[in-house]
């Protein structure tokens, strides 16, 4: 439980910043533009220019060695970092869905529950695996240009999976099995890697 | 006995090929599609079902080879032992080359079937992406610096557990209704393969593991090589031999 | 042969139509009034000389049958020939996929083996590097 508060205090921290500055937050929802492809891909954009800041932001002042030095588990900053970014890809993907909605007209809410289901657990996914990944290359100089060559391969089975569920959704004739089966292949997905990352985010982050 | 590893498994998985490669082409029965519409179509295989046999035995050890990185990477993070993080990086470089292969010789299968050489289709999309996780664990070990064996290893210990994602539920999700058994580029084949070619294809499965395992050990010996000379070096810089 | 048949049986029909023309002609006489008649008894006449024949019916449906069997034998050679451009094709196919293995095999042990040389090549240096300077420095140079 002590774990869970630090955590959360990891990320209050995160989106305190967030609100002052509500950079990521405008940059985020601009991209917000049809319909399941358009919607995956603003969260898509959202993540990791969300990841990218989180971790950037820690760099650029040399933090993140204090965070990691702080008398908390190192898994509470993962966590802290985790859900910081869920939270802001889920804040994007709220602006943009109704919008999405309401500019293209798609039945995007009929099946509310599913197409909640779907999204919140891409955007763990994404923050999860991407918060692992930021954490270990911040020291690297090449970063900008490893980042994507690592993760990009390990996201887009969320991506496809998540367009494949929404689409499934918004179709003429809804195909709520296919919708189901790529909602589960994502919670066994997100649930894999985080238990994996849980696991490994100790070994992988040394300062 | 350790120097014989390498040449033994080589002849070992030669004289394998040599025989596999007549058993697919003079014993292993030719491919007659069991589905009407497509015999009609002409789309039936025929003859270029002899490129699964070894689309097959390189695909099983593409599999291995990322169980064997992924797990030698763990067992590099819990101990940190170099040796560990030697095969791992091996078994990675051994698998893109194989991961090379499959895609390869997928497209050529997808060109015979389908009459494309490639369609973003769920399975062949995620076998590409299993390719670049290795192309990116190689890259990160140039281009890393001082950390990259750790994120390397991540990317492994990841990379390994995508597997499973790739090859089965992926398949499941998607099945194409038109296509016979086996005949697929995106289906299982092992299990719908009739008996007749099952031969063959296993005896092309075991020269290919005899093949990993020679690459794998030369790979690891050349690390091992760079890794003697990283010392030697460090050394002639404190003797002042180098500068 | 069939030719031949189909040659006579024109013959056999020009001969019987002039043979029941003059007959008719000279039926009719002189006066050369009504045309119309003259042909339709002509036409009635012909007919009538075919189905008298019974071997002409039968040399028809033999010329029948005898393009049918032509035609058939062009559509199997037809399918032969597809069929035999469809196995080159996928022969075609499976050297591509074996090529492109065996280049793959070849770039991946090339690329070891000259790696592995290079090593050697400067382990071998840098030690005989490392021994002469040890040499120089203290005699108990270990390599």
């Amino acid at each position: 439980m002590a774990l869970l508060r630090h955590a959360a205090r990891v990320a209050w921290k995160d989106l305190r910043i967030e609100l002052r500055s509500r950079e990521i937050v405008y940059t985020m929802a601009f991209f917000g533009g049809a319909v399941p492809g358009m919607l995956w891909v603003a969260i898509a954009l959202a993540g990791t220019i969300g990841l990218g800041r989180a971790f950037d932001r820690e760099r650029e002042n040399d933090t993140m060695r204090a965070l990691l030095l702080a008398p908390v588990p190192r898994l509470a900053v993962f966590l802290g970092k985790a859900i910081a970014t869920t939270v802001l890809v889920l804040a994007v993907a709220v602006v943009c869905a109704p919008m999405l909605a309401w500019l293209l007209d798609a039945p995007l809410f009929a099946y509310p529950g599913p197409l909640v289901l779907v999204v919140v657990l891409g955007a763990v996914g994404i923050a999860v695996i991407g918060s692992v990944f930021a954490a270990t290359l911040l020291k690297v100089r090449s970063r900008d240009v490893l980042l994507p060559v690592i993760l990009y391969p390990l996201l887009v089975p969320l991506f496809v999976a998540g367009t494949s569920s929404t689409s499934a959704q918004v179709a003429e004739f809804p195909n709520l099995d296919a919708a189901w089966y790529w909602i589960e292949f994502l919670g066994i997905y997100d649930s894999a890697f985080l238990v994996l990352s849980v696991w490994v985010f100790e070994s992988l982050v040394i300062e | 006995m350790k120097k014989l590893a390498v040449p033994l498994l080589a002849v070992l998985a030669a004289i394998g090929l040599a025989v596999s490669v007549y058993l697919v082409f003079y014993d292993a029965p030719l491919e007659y599609s069991r589905n009407a519409e497509l015999q009609l179509n002409g789309s039936s295989l025929f003859f270029n079902q002899k490129i699964v046999y070894f689309h097959v035995g390189h695909a099983f050890w593409l599999f291995g080879a990322v169980f064997v990185s992924g797990l030698s990477s763990i067992a590099f993070l819990k101990t940190r032992n170099p040796r560990w993080d030697d095969i791992a990086s091996a078994s990675t470089d051994v698998a893109v080359a194989f991961g090379a292969v499959v895609l390869f010789t997928g497209s050529v299968w997808a060109k015979a079937a389908w009459d494309v050489w490639w369609k973003w289709e769920p399975r062949l999309t995620m076998s590409l992406l299993l390719w670049l996780i290795l192309v990116g664990y190689v890259l990160v070990r140039r281009f890393a610096g001082p950390s990259a064996d750790r994120i390397a290893s991540g990317m492994a210990i990841f990379g390994m557990v995508v597997v499973p994602f790739v090859y089965v539920m992926v398949g499941e999700g998607n099945s194409h209704p038109q296509a016979a058994p086996g005949l697929n580029p995106s289906e299982g084949v092992v299990g719908k393969i009739s008996p007749g070619m099952r031969p063959a294809l296993w005896l092309s499965v075991a020269s290919f593991l005899c093949w990993y395992v020679a690459l794998l050990i030369s790979r690891v010996q050349s690390t091992r090589a760079e890794r003697e000379l990283r010392e030697l070096r460090e050394r002639g810089f404190d003797l002042g031999v180098l500068s | 042969m069939t030719k031949k048949l189909f040659a006579r049986s024109i013959v056999l029909v020009v001969l019987l139509a002039s043979a029941a023309a003059a007959f008719a002609q000279a039926g009719a006489g002189a006066p050369p009034a009504s045309p119309p008649a003259n042909l339709d008894a002509a036409r009635e006449a012909c007919k009538a000389a075919m189905n008298a024949d019974p071997t002409f019916e039968a040399y028809i449906v033999k010329i029948a049958d005898e393009k049918a069997q032509q035609k058939r034998d062009q559509d199997t050679i037809d399918a032969h020939n597809d069929a035999y451009h469809h196995i080159q094709k996928n022969e075609r196919h499976v050297i591509y996929a074996y090529a492109g293995m065996w280049v793959v095999a070849a770039a991946f042990v090339i690329f070891l083996w000259r790696r592995q040389q290079a090593l050697k090549l400067e382990i071998a240096q840098l030690r005989r590097d490392l021994e002469a300077a040890a040499g120089d420095a203290k005699p108990a140079g270990r390599s």
